[in-house]
């Protein structure tokens, strides 16, 4: 006669596996749905906050033997799932479909924040997720040149149709520029150039848009935090900006508009020797590191100076995507996946604020 | 930052707003208006008042209060006026009650950071 195995039995022994980013356990959690025993089989899902989460599969194994463990269990299936959760901010007429918002920004330009931007947008779709990118450096857009589509935009029915390459959606604000004419947004421009490409372009449904934000100016920044709401910020730096001196500006900018800092990115950090892979430290080491922990903003990792990196993008496609084994990519991989994290940390952990109407 | 947990309309006549630090606030709509920080109300280069304060109406509506961002108000008045955004560090600043007014001190420091930096909504 085998052993009856009940539900509360099988939710109880899932108790202890806990997930380390939220810091609660997954039953708790409202992750485990679709259970079903029969007899010695026992199936379950786990319905993660992202398909990018960085613990996948330490949870799947640690929920498995949690579940084997109990008396009479021969078999566990679980089944791996991700649910994107969005941002809990004011409702507003942009972006309807997009669940969370990220601001990439540096405080000075050529830190390599549009690569970054690029590699992990791309990370995050290889991981499953829907996502869109746009380039709002109204000063020197790159994404195009970098997403391998420099060509003009398509508009249908009123709304610009984002180019699609390497399973992201994005759009450039140099899409909008005529020809070799420069490039002279400033204020009330730029300000409606944001705001059409928030507004304007068919950007459908998206778990992830990641903004690519010009360096150190205002504008944009103020324009976005006003039209739609924000999961957050990353803070691209390079060992060279000294403890993060020069994105100070930056900090201070989105401390103000009370942006969460979701975490900081250290681009160029070391040399890698692309006949060794050796890692050289020609700056130093951990600066951004250091200053980040010091400021209690997670520090999201660093990324070697490798010449394949500008290669495959100056070729039209990130490395992420193009030399998925090599070293680089993994790293980008594995930030895009820290990040995810903190970006559901941060839904986690907000509450939504409304405006309740009262009689006098 | 300080932000609010609760934001209450009381009808068309004041706001009410309970912060993080739980400390309650109640502006009549003729206050915010008052203290309004739009490039219509205040110079944005010196600084210097241009919004007559005496001569805003004794019974001014608000007709809608939305959020902006993660800082901010906007709000619309009676008077049609709603190009403000009301910072929640701004209206802390000035919260009415007696508590608050015994404990600020004149020349107040500056809301924004640079004012190239941070402008209030002209469109
Ligand atoms: N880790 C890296 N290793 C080698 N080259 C890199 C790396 N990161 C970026 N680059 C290269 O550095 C240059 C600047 O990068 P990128 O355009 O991404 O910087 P940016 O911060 O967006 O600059 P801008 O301020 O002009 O927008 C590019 O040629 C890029 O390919
Ligand atoms: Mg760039
Ligand atoms: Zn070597
Ligand atoms: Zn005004
Ligand atoms: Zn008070
Ligand atoms: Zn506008």
């Amino acid at each position: 006669m085998p052993i009856e195995i009940s539900d509360a039995q099988v939710l109880e022994a899932l108790k202890s596996v806990q997930d380390p980013d939220l810091h609660k356990d997954i039953v708790s959690l409202g992750f485990i749905q679709n259970l079903r025993i029969c007899e010695g089989t026992v199936a379950f899902d786990i319905n993660l906050t992202t398909p990018a989460c960085p613990v996948k599969e330490l949870l799947q194994s640690q929920a498995r033997d949690a579940v084997a463990a109990i008396p009479g269990v021969e078999q566990v299936n679980v089944t791996m799932k991700a649910e994107v959760k969005a941002t809990k901010g004011p409702d507003t007429a942009a972006l309807k479909g997009v669940k969370n918002i990220v601001a990439i920004g540096s405080g000075k330009g050529g830190v390599g924040k549009s690569t970054v931007a690029a590699n992990i947008a791309v990370a995050f779709a290889m991981d499953g997720a829907k996502v869109g990118l746009l380039d709002a450096d109204i000063y020197g857009p790159s994404i195009p040149i970098m997403m391998g589509q420099p060509g003009e935009t398509l508009i249908r029915d009123n709304l610009i149709q984002p180019k699609v390459a390497h399973g992201i959606k994005f759009m450039s604000m140099g899409f909008f520029a005529q020809g070799d004419q420069p490039l002279i947004w400033r204020g009330p421009m730029a300000h409606r150039a944001v705001e059409q490409c928030l507004t304007d372009v068919e950007w459908g449904d998206l778990d992830y848009l990641f903004v690519d934000l010009p360096p150190g100016t205002g504008d944009v920044h103020l324009t976005l935090v006003q039209t739609v709401p924000l999961a957050g910020a990353v803070i691209v730096s390079t060992p060279q900006d000294l403890g993060l001196t020069i994105s100070k500006k930056t900090l201070r900018m989105l401390q103000e508009t009370n942006v969460k800092i979701l975490g900081i990115v250290e681009n160029m950090s070391y040399y890698l020797c692309t006949h060794c892979n050796e890692r050289e430290n020609i700056f130093g080491r951990g600066g951004a590191k250091d200053a980040s922990l010091k400021m209690g903003i997670p520090f999201l990792g660093e990324i070697p100076l490798d010449t394949a990196i500008r290669k495959n993008s100056d070729g039209g496609a990130p490395i992420v995507i193009s030399e998925p084994k090599s070293a680089s990519a993994k790293i980008y991989r594995d930030i895009a996946r820290a990040l995810a994290a903190q970006i559901s940390i941060a839904n986690f952990n907000s509450v939504k604020l409304e405006v309740v109407e009262e009689p006098a | 930052m300080i932000a609010p947990k609760e934001i209450r309309k009381q009808g068309g006549k004041s706001l009410k707003i309970t912060w993080s630090d739980n400390h309650p606030s109640e502006y009549t709509f003729r206050l915010l208006r008052q203290n309004c920080q739009c490039a219509m109300c205040v110079d944005e280069r010196s600084g210097a008042q241009i919004l007559k304060k005496e001569e805003v109406p004794v019974a001014l509506d608000g007709l809608q209060v939305n959020i902006v961002g993660n800082y901010a108000l906007g709000i619309t008045f009676g008077d049609g006026h709603s190009t403000g955004i009301f910072v929640y560090k701004h209206l802390r600043k000035i919260c009415p009650c007696e508590q608050c007014k015994a404990e600020s001190k004149p020349a107040e420091a500056k809301i924004y950071l640079d004012k190239e930096d941070l402008k209030t909504r002209v469109d």
